[in-house]
C-alpha cells in the first residue's frame, strides 16, 4: 500500500547532458517526491506524545533500474539504496545482503567526474553507524532547531556503491513535497505533513567504470 | 537615503538660526565607570557614552531599551547569538561592538542586573524615569568588572536626592500604554531621601491578526526605589538602596490537540519579581585616600503557570529563581602626585532554584583586582588586572592597559588593550535534564557527566554508544575575548566635537552543545564544550554640533564586520557551497558572500537634533536611526549567512518629540516610529508607529 502510493505520486525526469566533443555522456536523472517514511500521524499517548511517525519502513530504490522496490524485497540485491526520514541505507553491511557502500564528497554533483582513487566506502552498521552519516551536519542535511526545517547541505555528494558494485552519484536536491521548502513561518503541522518527500538527482555508471 | 534628505531639510525648515553655546563643557562631565573612579569624560582613554537625563527626557524614553537604541553602536536585540526566526521570546537585550547581549553587563547604580532569559537582559523591565544619567563603556571590561563584560558594561546611574522635590507624571500612548512616575525627595544637612515609584502597563499588540494569539501579549509592572543617603560626618558617607519590580504578563495562545486536531486555548500568567538592596559605606580618610564598602543582595524570579482555559488543568509550570550575593571593597589612593591606585576585592555567593534542574546549585567567586593610573599634562596610562577565582569554571585572569595622549587641546589620541570573559552559566555547568515529551534526548551540564559516569551507564544499558567527542568532557572554561580599540577625539572649535574609533575583538572558547552518545532507544545525550572562535571589528564615527544656544546636533555611524573563525576557515578550505536560489545551482561559496554572525548590520546610523529654549518654555528632538540589511538564519543549507533571502531588510526609523514647559507644568507630544516600520518576523518586539501625550507637574518649586 505504502510503496504503491509512493509510486503515484512519483514524477521522474531525465536530462542529458553532452560533453565538448559532442558525444552524448551518461544522463543526469532527477526523482521527484519520493516519499521515505512520510508522516502519518502523531503520538497521542506514551513517552513519545507529540512526536510524529511514520509507517517505520524503507522505501527501497534501485538506481539502476531508476525505479521502487518493494518493501518486500528488503533482503535482495534488487535495491542500491533505502529512504526512511532523514536516514539513508545502502544495500550492504546490516542493511542489505548485497555489499553496497557509500561516502559523502565535498563538491558539486558537476566536479565529481571520477571516484577519486583513495576513496574509503563505508558499511553500514545500524543502528549505530551508517554508511552516509546521520545526524545534522554531518551527512548530506542540516537541522535548523530554530524553525524545524531540513535543507540538504549544498555540495554534498552521496558516492554510492550499487548492489551490483556499480558506482553512482546522488545530489539531494530537497526533502520536501514538490520540492519546495516551507517558510519559517508555516505552521509546525504543514513542516510535518510535507516533509519525508525526496527530490535528488543522480548518475548511474552501468560499466562499472568509476568515471562519470 | 530618502529619508535622512527629508530629515535635514526638516532641520533647516523648521529651525531657524540662533546664537551660540560651547560644547567642550560636555568633555566635563563625569563619567565613573570607565575607571571605577570619577574622571572627566575628556580624560578617559577607552571608548564611552553618556547619555544624561535631559536627552532621555527630551527623547520621550520610558525604558532603557528605548534611549539605548538611538545611540552609535548600540543595536537593541531579541535574538541572541543565533537568532530564530520567530525571534522575541527573550526580550530587548543590547549589541555592543557587535558582541551579542549575552556579553554585555548591566549595573544599577554599579551593581549588576540578575535574571537573563536565554542569555538575554529584558532592558524594558528598566525605566528611565529615575535616571540621571547613563554611562556606557565599549570594548571588554573584566579586568575591572568581571564576569559578562566582554563587549562593554552599560552602568545605570540613578538620581539622588539635591533638593526637596515632588514630582508626578503620566503618559499615554497607542495599545492603552500607560507610563506614571512619582518621584518625592528630601534633602537636609547630613541626609537625604528619595523615594521613586513608577506604573508601566500595555494591552500588548498584534503584528498577524490571522492568528487568535497576540505577538506581545498584555502586561503590567511596577517598580520602586529607595535610596537614602546619610552623611555623620563630613568624611562618611553611608547609604542604603532598595528597588522592587514586579511584572505580571497575561498569556493567552492556542494550540493544538494531538488527538482531536482541535484547538485547546491556553491562559495563564508568567510573572517576574526582581528585588535588591544595597547598603555602601564609604569613608574619606583624607585628599589621597578614600575607602567604601558595598554590600550588594538581588533576587530575581520567574514563573510562568499556564492552563487549558475550558478544563483549567495545568499545562505548563516553570519557575527559576536566582539569588546573588555580593560583598566588596574597593581603595583609592593617590599614593603619588601623578599616580592614582584602586585595590579591590570581593565574594560573590549565587545560587539557582528551578524546576529545570534536579535540586539547587550554587556557585562562589572570589575576585581581586588593581588599577593604577599615570598621568601627566600630555599623557595617561592606566593598567589594571582582575583575578576571578572558582569552583565550577577554571578560573580567570583579566588585564588592561590603556593609553591617552593629549597632543594639544583640541586633539587626543586614545588606545586600549582588554580582556573580557563571560563565565558558563548555571544551565552549561549544571543542567541535567531528560526531555520525555520530544524524544527523550537527555542535556548534561558540563559538571554534571564524566566519561567514567558515561561508561557505567554503558554498562548498565541506558547508553549503546559513547562518540569520541565525550572523550573531550573538561571543566568549561570561560567564554574570553581580546579587544583593541583605538581612536581620537577633535574638537574643531568650540562648537563641534569630532570622535573617531577602531576596534577589533577577538572571542574564544564560546560554548556549544555536542553529542557526546546516543542511548538505547537511538536519542542523543548532549553536553558543552568550548569550541567556537568569532572575531568583531570595525569602526565608530561621532559628530556634535552646537548650532547655537537652543540647537545641538549628533550624529553616529559604526561599520562592522563579523564572522566565525570556523566557518571561515571551512569558506578558506572550499567546503562551503550555496544553493541559488532561483535555479538551485550550486556553487562554490566566496569569502566576499559570507556576510557573519547573523542579527549584524554593517552599517548603522544615527542623527539627531536637539530643541531646548527654556526662556520660551519649548523644547524638542527629531531622532533618526537607520540600520541596514542583518542576517537572520541559514536557508540554504551551508550553515552560514549567505544567501539574499537569509537577509532581514534594512531600516530607517524617525522618532519625533515635542514639549512645553509653563511654570511647573509640562507637556509632551512625540511620535515614536513615525513610518511605522514593521518586520513581525525578524523584530517582533516592535509594533509601529505609537503617538503618546505625557503630563508632568512639579508640587514643589525648585529654589536654587
Amino acid at each position: 500500500m505504502f510503496t504503491l502510493v509512493a509510486l503515484s505520486t512519483m514524477g521522474i525526469l531525465f536530462s542529458c547532458k553532452k560533453d565538448e566533443t559532442g558525444t552524448v555522456t551518461l544522463q543526469s536523472k532527477q526523482v521527484k517526491d519520493l516519499q521515505a517514511d512520510t508522516i502519518i500521524g502523531v503520538y497521542t499517548s506514551g513517552p513519545a506524545t507529540g512526536q510524529p511517525y511514520g509507517s517505520g519502513k524503507f522505501t527501497f530504490y534501485s538506481l539502476e533500474t531508476n525505479s521502487l522496490i518493494a518493501n518486500s524485497d528488503s533482503a535482495t540485491n534488487k535495491w542500491d539504496i533505502g529512504l526512511r526520514g532523514t536516514t539513508i541505507i545502502t544495500n550492504g553491511g546490516n542493511s542489505g545482503p548485497a555489499s553496497g557502500g557509500a561516502f559523502v564528497y565535498v563538491g558539486t554533483f558537476d566536479d565529481l567526474k571520477s571516484v577519486p582513487a583513495d576513496s574509503v566506502f563505508r558499511i553500514d552498521n545500524a543502528p549505530t553507524s551508517y554508511a552516509i552519516r546521520t545526524g545534522s551536519g554531518n551527512g548530506w542535511y542540516s537541522y535548523n532547531g530554530a524553525t524545524n526545517i531540513i535543507t540538504p547541505i549544498p555540495g554534498r555528494i552521496l558516492v554510492i556503491r550499487t548492489a551490483s558494485g556499480k558506482y553512482a552519484k546522488i545530489e539531494i536536491q530537497n526533502y520536501y513535497k514538490g520540492g519546495v521548502t516551507p517558510d519559517a513561518s508555516a505552521s509546525d503541522e504543514d513542516k510535518l505533513k510535507k516533509q519525508r518527500y525526496y527530490t535528488f538527482r543522480f548518475i548511474y555508471q552501468s560499466s562499472g567504470s568509476k568515471n562519470f | 537615503m530618502k529619508y535622512f534628505l527629508l530629515t535635514f531639510v526638516f532641520y533647516n525648515f523648521c529651525f531657524p538660526a540662533f546664537s551660540q553655546t560651547d560644547s567642550s563643557k560636555l568633555l566635563d562631565e563625569v563619567i565613573i565607570t570607565a575607571t571605577r573612579t570619577e574622571r572627566k569624560l575628556g580624560n578617559v582613554a577607552v571608548p564611552v557614552q553618556l547619555i544624561n537625563s535631559k536627552i532621555i527626557q527630551q527623547s520621550g524614553s520610558v525604558r532603557l531599551n528605548d534611549i539605548l537604541q538611538e545611540q552609535t553602536g548600540l543595536f537593541i536585540t531579541s535574538g541572541g547569538a543565533t537568532t530564530s526566526a520567530g525571534g522575541g521570546v527573550f526580550g530587548n537585550g543590547v549589541q555592543i561592538q557587535g558582541l551579542s547581549p549575552d556579553y554585555t553587563l548591566i549595573l544599577l547604580d554599579g551593581e549588576p542586573i540578575i535574571g537573563r532569559q536565554g542569555g538575554i537582559l529584558d532592558l524594558s523591565r528598566l525605566t528611565v524615569g529615575n535616571i540621571k544619567k547613563v554611562e556606557i563603556v565599549k570594548g571588554p571590561s573584566s579586568s575591572l568588572y568581571g564576569s559578562e563584560a566582554m563587549g562593554g558594561v552599560v552602568n545605570i546611574i540613578t538620581e539622588q536626592s539635591q533638593q526637596d522635590k515632588l514630582t508626578a507624571s503620566l503618559r499615554y500612548g497607542r495599545f492603552n500604554s500607560t507610563d506614571a512616575d512619582l518621584t518625592a525627595a528630601i534633602k537636609r544637612n547630613k541626609w537625604g531621601l528619595q523615594l521613586f515609584g513608577n506604573r508601566n502597563s500595555s494591552d500588548g499588540f498584534d503584528l498577524d491578526k490571522s492568528t487568535p494569539e497576540k505577538t506581545v501579549d498584555p502586561f503590567r509592572n511596577y517598580t520602586s526605589q529607595l535610596r537614602f543617603n546619610f552623611w555623620p560626618t563630613t568624611k562618611t558617607k553611608i547609604s542604603l538602596s532598595a528597588r522592587y519590580f514586579n511584572e505580571i504578563q497575561k498569556n493567552f495562545f492556542p494550540v493544538k490537540d494531538i488527538a482531536t486536531g482541535n484547538d485547546i486555548n491556553i491562559t495563564g500568567d508568567g510573572r517576574i519579581r526582581d528585588r535588591n538592596i544595597n547598603p555602601v559605606i564609604t569613608q574619606t580618610f583624607n585628599n589621597n585616600l578614600k575607602s567604601s564598602l558595598r554590600f550588594y543582595f538581588s533576587r530575581y524570579e520567574y514563573e510562568q503557570k499556564l492552563e487549558k482555559q475550558v478544563e483549567q488543568d495545568l499545562y505548563y509550570y516553570d519557575f527559576f529563581q536566582q539569588d546573588f550575593f555580593r560583598v566588596e571593597n574597593q581603595t583609592d589612593w593617590q599614593w603619588q602626585k601623578n599616580n592614582y591606585l584602586s585595590i579591590g576585592g570581593g565574594l560573590v555567593e549565587e545560587r539557582l532554584n528551578t524546576t529545570r534542574y534536579a535540586g539547587k546549585r550554587s556557585n562562589n567567586v572570589r575576585y581581586g583586582f588593581i588599577q593604577d593610573e599615570w598621568k601627566n599634562d600630555k599623557l595617561t596610562v592606566i593598567g589594571g588586572l582582575r583575578y576571578d577565582n572558582n569552583t565550577a569554571y577554571k578560573s580567570k585572569l583579566s588585564p588592561k592597559l590603556a593609553a591617552q595622549y593629549k597632543l594639544n587641546n583640541k586633539f587626543r589620541i586614545n588606545a586600549s588593550y582588554g580582556a573580557g570573559f563571560k563565565a558558563p552559566d548555571f544551565r552549561q555547568l549544571f543542567l541535567n535534564f531528560l526531555n520525555t515529551a520530544a524524544g527523550g534526548y537527555v542535556v548534561y551540564g558540563a559538571n554534571e557527566i564524566t566519561i567514567d559516569e558515561l561508561q557505567v551507564q554503558k554498562q548498565q544499558g541506558v547508553i549503546i554508544e559513547i562518540l569520541p567527542k565525550a572523550y573531550q568532557l573538561a571543566l568549561l572554561k570561560p567564554e574570553t575575548s581580546k579587544g583593541i580599540n583605538v581612536g581620537a577625539d577633535y574638537n574643531v572649535n568650540p562648537k563641534l566635537n569630532f570622535k573617531i574609533n577602531f576596534f577589533r575583538n577577538d572571542i574564544d572558547n564560546l560554548i556549544q552543545v555536542d553529542i557526546i552518545a546516543y542511548r538505547s532507544n537511538n536519542a542523543p545525550v548532549y553536553s558543552y564544550f568550548n569550541v567556537l572562535k568569532a572575531f568583531t571589528e570595525g569602526a565608530e564615527l561621532q559628530a556634535q554640533y552646537v548650532l547655537n544656544k537652543y540647537i545641538q546636533l549628533q550624529g553616529g555611524y559604526q561599520y562592522l564586520i563579523t564572522a566565525d573563525k570556523n566557518d571561515l576557515q571551512k569558506i578558506k578550505d572550499g567546503t562551503v557551497f550555496t544553493r541559488d536560489l532561483q535555479s538551485g545551482a550550486v556553487t562554490k561559496m566566496h569569502r566576499s558572500e559570507y556576510a557573519g554572525l547573523p542579527n549584524r548590520s554593517a552599517h548603522m546610523v544615527n542623527t539627531k537634533l536637539f530643541y531646548d529654549n527654556s526662556s520660551t518654555g519649548w523644547s524638542g528632538s527629531l531622532r533618526a536611526i537607520y540600520r541596514s540589511r542583518w542576517g537572520t538564519y541559514d536557508k540554504d543549507g551551508n550553515g552560514v549567512i549567505n544567501r539574499s533571502d537569509e537577509f532581514a531588510k534594512g531600516f530607517v526609523m524617525l522618532n519625533i518629540a515635542a514639549a512645553k514647559t509653563i511654570h511647573d507644568f509640562k507637556i509632551q507630544v512625540g511620535i515614536d516610529n513615525l513610518f511605522n516600520y514593521k518586520d513581525e518576523l525578524n523584530l517582533p518586539a516592535q509594533p509601529g508607529i505609537q503617538p503618546y501625550i505625557s503630563l508632568a507637574y512639579s508640587f514643589i518649586t525648585n529654589h536654587k
